[in-house]
């Protein structure tokens, strides 16, 4: 994947707000590393503390591999996809200051205004990051220069870009996307996607259906294909890293030209995940764990 | 090499008896012997639950039956437990033409929707073997053909017509356990592996009429609720079902059909 792509799957925005809650939420702010500052402050001893870039560039940095979700993704949707991202372990950061012991959430202000807040125990997560590149290249203004959040296990709105202050807070506060309805956890929901074929495809008689599922933080333990609503097939699982999409095939042969329906459905360690009729406009926690097209065989 | 046409049919709960074979199952003279596979299932070297995994087999698969043996079928690759394996009615080559039309699904499963667009929602999901009635024709807007039914539409290309089996006549029928036995004159014809109610009264019946698409299809009704028909949804034959009428096999009802007709004595022991 290039950056460019990246950039394509990885706004914030669901597909069916409005133009000005996207703009208002995303807008792109430029920042010069040099006059950039992060602010720790709230709940903290002896705070606030203003960290600089040359402050922040004494720590060991990490790389590794995430797979982060647009919340708005519809099933099978393009916002959703995998990149490396270096950074500093936000855990370091944070064990170098003392919190109070009433500190239990971090409210991650942007240098534009976007707020969320997230418990603390997400934010010192080992695999939590304050990400300055991705796949090798320092981020772009677009991506959230100098630094964005990466958090395992939640959609993106939770992960500010252009981060500029995280406040030590004693209770869970809405931030701009929870304010408008969306879920105050942000837990990545089980899913299955189907990515080959793609709807209305043609296919020949031997067929490899190809996709992902993803459950944050939770382990994919099976996805399942049903045809036209027929018993279940395993499909083969290829697990990409703790924090990644698992990738799943089946090689189908059906029987007889003709129309199919393919249905892929998610299970995660946690058990069964629902499997709901689809429609759009709901918002992720209302959706289903399944992805379903319809192909043509040929002869 | 496959199996020959009397191992195949006991294979569908058929036992014939006789030196020739009964008309009604004229249709399966010269057809492959065939079977859907009914869900997703290991492949085993021999036939034993302990034998090495070859492989697996997915649903609505069409398998080859080389062979049968204590409770496995042989397919190629190896063994498959034989309630996973339906064996599947004759293709029959002839087109649909007119409508309105009793047509049955060949192939191993196919799906109605709710118009006749590839994408269209699926509205119900129907067994290799179900019979339905068409009433109407349409092409989608790549030139496929549907046919509307009572599940919904669907595509012309996985039903076939019926040609309805040519009457036995002085025929009667017993059924003791879970073995129907079907008689001539005297002569026994064939026995069938059924699934019995647990509500079925001893006693004796006259079949009254019959019903090519219903729950179960190939239908036959007797008095006092008596039905026979056949189960398109799985193949385990011999046991208690859950249901209210005698299950057959598809096949095994489809040749029922033929053997009983109308004033034909159903004896329940």
């Amino acid at each position: 994947m290039n950056r460019r792509n990246f950039l394509t799957f990885s706004t914030s925005r669901p597909p069916l707000s409005p133009a000005q809650l996207y703009s208002q939420a995303m807008h792109p702010y430029p920042i010069e590393r040099e006059a950039w500052q992060l602010t720790l402050s709230g709940l903290i001893q002896d705070g606030p503390h203003i960290l600089s870039w040359s402050q922040l560039q004494g720590l060991h940095s990490v790389e590794a591999r995430y797979t982060l979700e647009n919340a708005g993704n519809p099933p099978g949707g393009p916002y959703i996809n995998s990149a490396r991202w270096r950074g500093l372990r936000l855990q370091e950061v944070l064990n170098a200051f003392s919190l109070l012991p009433e500190a239990t959430h971090a409210r991650l202000t942007a240098a534009n205004g976007y707020q969320t807040t997230v418990p603390l125990a997400t934010l010192k997560h080992p695999a939590a990051l304050l990400a300055y590149a991705m796949n090798g290249q320092l981020l772009s203004h677009e991506e959230g220069y100098p630094l964005r959040v990466i958090l395992p296990g939640v959609y993106e709105y939770k992960m500010p870009r252009w981060i500029t202050e995280i406040e030590f807070i004693d209770r869970d506060t809405p931030g701009f996307w929870e304010s408008r309805g969306w879920a105050s956890d942000g837990i990545v929901k089980t899913r299955a996607a189907i990515t080959h074929p793609v709807n209305g495809a043609k296919v020949g008689q031997k067929v490899r259906l190809m996709g992902y599922a993803f459950a944050g933080l939770r382990q994919i333990t099976d996805v399942q294909l049903h045809i036209d609503w027929g018993a279940p097939i395993p499909a083969a699982l290829v697990r990409e890293g703790a924090y990644m999409w698992t990738k799943w095939f089946l090689d189908w042969e059906p029987a007889l030209p003709g129309y199919y329906e393919i249905l892929a459905l998610a299970y995660d360690s946690f058990g069964a995940a629902p499997a709901v009729p689809e429609r759009f406009g709901l918002k992720q926690q209302e959706w289903p764990a399944g992805h379903r097209i319809a192909v043509e065989v040929r002869p | 090499m496959n199996l020959n046409r009397r191992e195949f049919l006991k294979l569908a709960g058929v036992t014939l008896t006789s030196a020739t074979l009964p008309i009604s199952f004229e249709t399966f003279a010269d057809a492959p012997q065939r079977g859907r596979i009914l869900k997703y299932v290991a492949v085993r070297g021999w036939a034993d639950f302990s034998a090495p995994v070859m492989g697996h087999v997915l649903p609505d698969s069409i398998q080859p039956i080389l062979d049968v043996q204590e409770g496995w079928v042989r397919i190629p690759g190896g063994y498959v437990p034989i309630e996973t394996l339906q064996p599947m009615i004759p293709v029959n080559a002839e087109s649909i033409r007119k409508l309105p039309a009793f047509v049955e699904v060949f192939a191993p499963s196919t799906s109605a929707r709710a118009w006749c667009a590839f994408d269209a929602p699926l509205t119900s999901r129907i067994e290799h073997g179900t019979v339905l009635q068409a009433t109407e024709r349409l092409s989608d807007a790549h030139g496929a053909e549907w046919l509307q039914t009572h599940y919904g539409w669907i595509q012309a290309a996985h039903l076939q017509p019926i040609n309805l089996p040519t009457d036995e006549t002085d025929t009667s029928a017993e059924l003791s356990g879970y073995t129907l036995t079907v008689s001539k004159r005297g002569d026994v014809l064939a026995h069938f592996t059924v699934n019995r109610p647990p509500s079925l009264r001893s006693g004796s019946y006259r079949i009254k009429e019959r019903k090519l698409e219903n729950a179960l299809h190939w239908s036959l009704y007797a008095a006092s609720g008596v039905s026979l028909g056949g189960a398109t949804w799985h193949n385990q034959f011999g046991v208690e079902t859950q249901g209210t009428g005698i299950e057959l096999s598809v096949i095994a009802a489809r040749a029922l059909y033929g053997l009983l007709p109308p004033g034909s004595r159903l004896t329940v022991l």
